[in-house]
């Protein structure tokens, strides 16, 4: 599958600071993609570089087959970070402005505005200034304005952001929805739930440097599996059970054991039943995203 | 309809859509009607000041009658003294009796309240007069008496060198004869108000030009900062490349000022044509486009709006509010306005030394220029002056694109390190 995007080599250096360093990946098209990492990572930096509103100081960006992004705008959908629209302006004013700037005619996108800010709940307010929106209702007619071309590519840019857990549901739907009619989705994200109900694959990244890339499942594999044990077994005990790394003990007394990269859960709890130890309740957890995500950024 | 044209139209539409721009349309002519007419409907629509005269010198009527003939124009009437000031027997006495009708106390005795009296002491020939006038911040009534004084003064002196009274009246009713040549005049003699056509024009356009930037910028600048502030601009620059929302917020800008200049200058037109003498009108457009006026004022008009208005949406591109934008302005603001201050020498004297070489400095050339291009400077000067500023202005747009790009993403206050940073890392 051709990539929609691929960075090589990429750095961007500000004075003496590394925002991105030697950072590496490709996004296949039609894919769903993740771009993790905790505040500061470099994230804003690489998406900004990736569009080529900022110039890389070192690397290269391929972006739905051009070397640079701008030759291919009009393909690409972006909703930024900070978001903000003119605010004397109503949203189907916005969304034929910014549509027609991607060369869709004023009438198409007109229609395509109406359409898509009615199934977006917005019918009421198409035609009020933006100044008289909810902060939800402008980052809807945003996310609009960012879609309404049609585009192959769609970059979102922390796009769960400031929305209550209804809207953020409906955004995970509309991301489904553009995979399905074909465009390849990138969106950065520190909310790893997102990230692990939508992403086929992640790119995880920490300090600027890329941390981790491959899918989810591979992602996970990264954090240790954890085995959570209760009874009367003391600590001494259940540390010197086979494939166990690590015991941590929680507030309520709970004991978690995090098992060795490669151990079975099943072959720790064998031992611990042919030791007779006392456990009145196990319990095997498989490691989330956010679990690789602390382990693969070092808690960064 | 390209990027460009779309960001210029949304600039465009976006201020005429508001009523603050239709105010201003309107009333910024009235103000300028104001300024110009206002103080001759002040000085008409005040009442006629009353002034006395108080003879100790026998130097009325003479004196009177001098004063009768200015006071016409000076919306004054003479008027007797009250009989009181009238008897007294000494100038002390007529001060101390004109005191309380002056102050305001006392009316004459038609109700009509007296401005001012001029006591005349001394003689015909050597004449003095102590004016009391109720307004301290009014010296034209003082000014007045000291004409006709020293005109009954003068007569009295030449008849006591034994000239007649009535060859001394005709000799001051003499009048020379001046007319004004020169080898410019279209006649190629006499200069008539066609000639001088072209000075009034290129001021008016220098002036316009002056406003247009001014406000031109001011609104740019505003822009951009609302874009910077409403997190607008990221989305732009993904949308469009820099020189597209630069050019477009300028052109759009650019069409603003030019719809504001138009009616303005239709208003004018129409002010020529309704109330100008007849053939003004024609005298007029006979200048502008005679003298090449107007295609010299275009492209100055072109050449210093693209500069100034580059800088502005530069500096805009680091600001989000008007107070961090008034610290970078305050300057700009400064160096627009020096101009201004030799326009009207610009005028009178465009050859200058001093305003030859102002007149190359970019930021002055298009106001100095336009000024001065009425008087005809050689071809070489406006030909060499247009290409500094073409490659000024050329250089500006390269050095603001890359700033703007810089600033528009930036998150940090404005500081000239990170400008010039901006501007050397921004790249493309």
């Amino acid at each position: 599958m051709d990539a929609a995007l691929s960075l090589e080599g990429v750095s961007k250096q500000y004075g003496d600071f590394r925002a991105v360093d030697d950072l590496s990946f490709s996004v296949g098209a039609g894919r769903i993609f993740g771009f993790l990492g905790p505040n500061g990572a470099g994230k804003t930096t690489s998406i900004r570089m990736a569009l080529g509103l900022v110039e890389p100081t070192a690397g290269r960006i391929t972006m739905l087959g051009a070397d640079d992004a701008r030759k291919v705008r009009d393909r690409i959908g972006f909703l930024p970070e900070e978001r903000g629209l003119y605010r004397r302006m109503t949203p189907v004013e916005a969304v034929v402005f910014f549509a027609g700037l991607k060369g869709v005619p004023s009438a198409v996108a007109k229609k395509r505005g109406v359409a898509m800010l009615e199934a977006q709940g917005l019918g009421a307010a198409m035609n009020r200034p933006m100044k008289a929106l909810s902060k939800g209702m402008a980052q809807k007619v945003q996310l609009i304005t960012a879609l309404a071309h049609e585009p192959d590519l769609v970059i979102l840019d922390e796009p769960f952001s400031g929305l209550d857990p209804v809207n953020q549901q409906s955004l995970e739907t509309l991301i489904r929805d553009l995979a399905k009619r074909g465009a390849t989705v990138i969106f950065s994200t520190h909310v790893m739930a997102h990230a692990e109900r939508l992403c086929e694959r992640v790119v995880l990244l920490a300090k600027g440097r890329k941390a981790f890339e491959g899918s989810v499942d591979e992602a996970r594999s990264a954090a240790p599996r954890r085995l959570v044990l209760e009874g009367g077994a003391s600590e001494g005990e259940l540390r010197a059970l086979p494939g166990v790394a690590d015991i941590t003990v929680d507030e309520a007394g709970v004991r978690t054991a995090s098992l060795k990269p490669g151990a079975a859960a099943y072959d720790t709890l064998r031992a611990a039943f042919a030791q007779g130890l006392e456990l009145t309740r196990f319990e095997v957890k498989e490691p989330s995203l956010h679990d690789a995500f602390i382990v693969l950024t070092g808690g960064a | 309809m390209t990027r460009l044209f779309r960001i210029a139209l949304r600039e465009y539409l976006s201020y005429l859509k508001t009523p603050g721009f239709w105010l201003s349309l309107i009333i910024a002519p009235g103000i300028g009607a104001l300024s110009g007419f206002g103080p001759i409907w002040a000085e008409r629509a005040a009442p006629i000041r009353h002034v006395a005269v108080v003879d100790f010198a026998s130097a009325e009527p003479r004196l009177s009658q001098i004063l009768t003939v200015e006071a016409r124009v000076a919306r004054l009437q003479l008027v007797k003294p009250p009989p009181v000031v009238a008897a007294a027997t000494t100038p002390e006495a007529a001060r101390k009796a004109l005191q309380p009708y002056v102050s305001g106390d006392l009316r004459l005795a038609d109700g009509g309240r007296l401005d001012a009296v001029a006591i005349l002491t001394g003689s015909p020939a050597a004449l003095e007069a102590d004016v009391w006038t109720r307004d301290i911040g009014d010296g034209a009534i003082a000014g007045m008496v000291r004409q006709a004084a020293g005109g009954v003064m003068r007569l009295e002196r030449l008849k006591a060198l034994g000239l007649d009274p009535a060859k001394i009246a005709a000799v001051d009713a003499v009048k020379p004869t001046v007319r004004e040549f020169s080898p410019k005049a279209v006649s190629g003699g006499q200069v008539s108000l066609r000639d001088r056509m072209p000075t009034f024009a290129a001021l008016g356009l220098a002036f316009a030009l002056w406003i247009v930037t001014v406000t031109g910028v001011g609104i740019l600048l505003n822009s951009v900062i609302e874009e910077k502030s409403n997190r607008v601009l990221e989305v732009l620059l993904s949308s469009a490349s820099v020189p597209e929302i630069l050019g477009g917020k300028i052109l759009g800008v650019a069409a603003l000022a030019s719809t504001v200049l138009a009616v303005w200058g239709g208003a004018g037109l129409f002010a020529l044509i309704r109330f100008a003498p007849p053939g003004t009108g024609p005298a007029l457009v006979a200048a502008l486009v005679s003298h090449g006026l107007v295609f010299e004022f275009l492209a100055y008009f072109v050449l210093g709006y693209l500069m100034y208005a580059s800088i502005f949406v530069a500096v805009g591109a680091f600001c989000e509010t008007p107070r961090e934008a008034q610290t970078l302005v305050g300057p700009l603001m400064l160096m627009l306005s020096l101009p201004m201050i030799f326009l009207t020498q610009a005028i009178r004297r465009p050859d200058s030394p001093l305003l030859e070489w102002m007149a190359w400095f970019p930021p002055f050339t298009p106001f100095l220029m336009t000024a001065r291009a009425a008087s005809g400077p050689p071809w070489w000067e406006i030909a060499g002056t247009l290409v500094l500023m073409a490659v000024t202005a050329a250089a500006v747009v390269w050095i603001s694109a890359r700033a703007f790009r810089a600033g528009a993403l930036s998150t940090t206050k404005f500081d000239l390190q990170t400008f010039l940073r901006g501007i050397r890392s921004a790249g493309r």
